[in-house]
């Protein structure tokens, strides 16, 4: 585990210097909230529930709820979510 | 976002209700497979609605039964069904083809031919030119040479100086430009006299040609000669005559020329204007609504304005479209367009002085019409007549005197 984190330390370094990008670097997410409609989950790991309350998605380590009214998923490919609904909380846990 | 959707349609979607209870399971492995799902919507406990393209449908049902759930097709869009329906339905296919040919080979024609320019000439005489040339209400578009049918309107038609051809849609514009004639003049070698166009006073007269028969200071009538074309001889000036020895033998058989010269003679003019002090009457108020209605046989359908009109008093213009009778067939529709323009009632005053003016002005311009253009005008006298009643009218005589040629030719036979 220790050496784990050591090597996530090192990368985030490398990419805080080198400028690059560090969702690209770190592999980690990203997400993008429009208003209150829309939110865009870039490199998930799949999703663990789907109601119209909630959305549970995986990401890197760990895992995102979008918890709102009527949520559809407008779009779902490998790697990117679209949550379309009146969004009313974001949690990240790790 | 539009592009997928042009490609959704063109290649089919399917929307499926997928029923089971893991149906994150089943969403996760189809998008890991690349099977791609939108519009993911839960419609109640352990059912959800899903769109797919049809090549993802195949593929699913290993993953549905892998996650031990079944699905159904709810509906299917896109062009490979709507193909698939039209098959079915060949006539009415058919007829759209038809509908779109008829209106292709419709619009191919054409049905009106406008005219513009044309002064003197009348509408059917240019019609006939273009008629000749190929350019006729119901002909081909294509067959008309519109280069063709420029050239025969100016050769049939001598007075057109330039002729051009439009066609825009099923219409076909025809513009002309008619020459300025020269204005008619008796031919140069016809005799003639130069007479008098009214009654006046000679001021001065110059010959060109022919000779004198008034001098300065002569009153003359309309109708009289002023400069004749007859000449006749033997009315040599004195001076000549002194310094010829012998006088020529005189020369019996008079000459006779087309005269021409300049005769300027005071005109004189009279005359009368009034006005009244209160004027009162009906005058449009500029106010004004249109009405588009529908007659058809005898009943009035009303397609555009008010039903009711919102003046007290209106004058009523009505244009009226009909369709062209044709055998004996009326087609009883009829398209109205109404125009009501309000009618308002004025007073006006006036001071003497303000009455008098206006009196003035009418009488004058009343003048002006009688007077040619070239006419100066040399003294101006207003006179107001006294009816010796008190009424409502100022009445106002003008007088008007004028220097003017007032010759004019006229031919005649020896």
């Amino acid at each position: 585990m220790a050496w784990r984190d050591v090597k996530k330390r090192i990368k985030r370094q490398v990419s805080d210097f080198l400028e690059i990008p560090s969702d690209v670097m770190l592999d980690l997410h990203k997400t993008v909230l429009v208003g209150d409609m829309q939110v865009f989950i870039e490199n998930h790991r799949g999703i663990v529930e789907y109601t119209s309350e909630t959305v549970r998605v995986i990401v890197g380590d760990g895992e995102m709820a979008v918890i709102g009214e009527n949520l559809t998923l407008r779009n779902i490919t490998s790697d990117e979510i679209i949550v379309e609904g009146k969004i009313k909380e974001l949690k990240i846990n790790n | 976002m539009f592009l997928f959707r042009l490609m959704s349609f063109l290649f089919g979607h399917v929307s499926l209700i997928v029923q089971g209870k893991t149906l994150e399971k089943f969403i996760n492995m189809a998008s890991s497979r690349g099977i791609y799902l939108w519009d993911i919507t839960k419609v109640g406990k352990d059912k959800m609605l899903v769109r797919v393209r049809i090549s993802g449908i195949k593929p699913l049902r290993h993953i549905a039964r892998s996650t031990g759930s079944r699905f159904k097709i709810n509906s299917r869009e896109g062009m490979p069904f709507l193909i698939e329906r039209m098959k079915k339905r060949k006539v009415m296919v058919v007829g759209a083809v038809v509908f779109l040919a008829v209106l292709y080979m419709l619009s191919s024609f054409i049905w009106f031919i406008d005219i513009s320019g044309n002064n003197k000439l009348t509408r059917e005489e240019v019609l006939r030119a273009a008629r000749q040339a190929g350019l006729a209400p119901g002909v081909l578009k294509w067959n008309v040479n519109k280069t063709a049918v420029e050239q025969n309107i100016k050769d049939k038609l001598p007075i057109v100086s330039w002729a051009g051809v439009y066609i825009k849609g099923t219409k076909a514009r025809i513009e002309i430009v008619e020459k300025k004639m020269p204005e008619k003049k008796a031919a140069e070698n016809q005799p003639a006299h130069i007479v008098a166009k009214k009654a006046g006073l000679i001021k001065d007269v110059l010959v060109l040609s022919g000779q004198a028969a008034v001098k300065e200071g002569d009153t003359v009538s309309a109708g009289q000669v002023l400069i004749s074309g007859e000449i006749i001889p033997g009315e040599k000036p004195e001076s000549e005559l002194q310094t010829g020895e012998e006088a020529p033998s005189p020369i019996t058989m008079p000459r006779y020329v087309h005269a021409k010269g300049i005769v300027r003679a005071r005109v004189w003019y009279e005359g009368y204007g009034e006005a009244r002090l209160v004027e009162e009457g009906k005058r449009l108020s500029g106010r004004q609504v249109e009405r588009v209605c529908m007659k058809i046989a005898g009943k009035e359908i009303i397609l555009k304005g008010p039903k009711e009109v919102p003046f007290k008093e209106y004058e009523r213009r009505e244009k009226v479209k009909t369709l062209p009778v044709w055998r004996n067939i009326k087609v009883p529709v009829e398209l109205y367009n109404v125009q009501f323009l309000e009618l308002e009632d004025y007073r006006e005053e006036r001071s003497l002085k303000e009455a008098r003016k206006q009196a003035e002005k009418k009488a004058v311009s009343a003048i002006k019409e009688k007077m040619p253009a070239d006419a100066k005008i040399m003294e101006q006298r207003v006179e107001r007549i006294n009816t010796g009643q008190d009424e409502n009218l100022v009445r106002v005589k003008v007088f008007i005197e004028s220097l003017e040629n007032i010759g004019e030719e006229k031919t005649f036979t020896p």
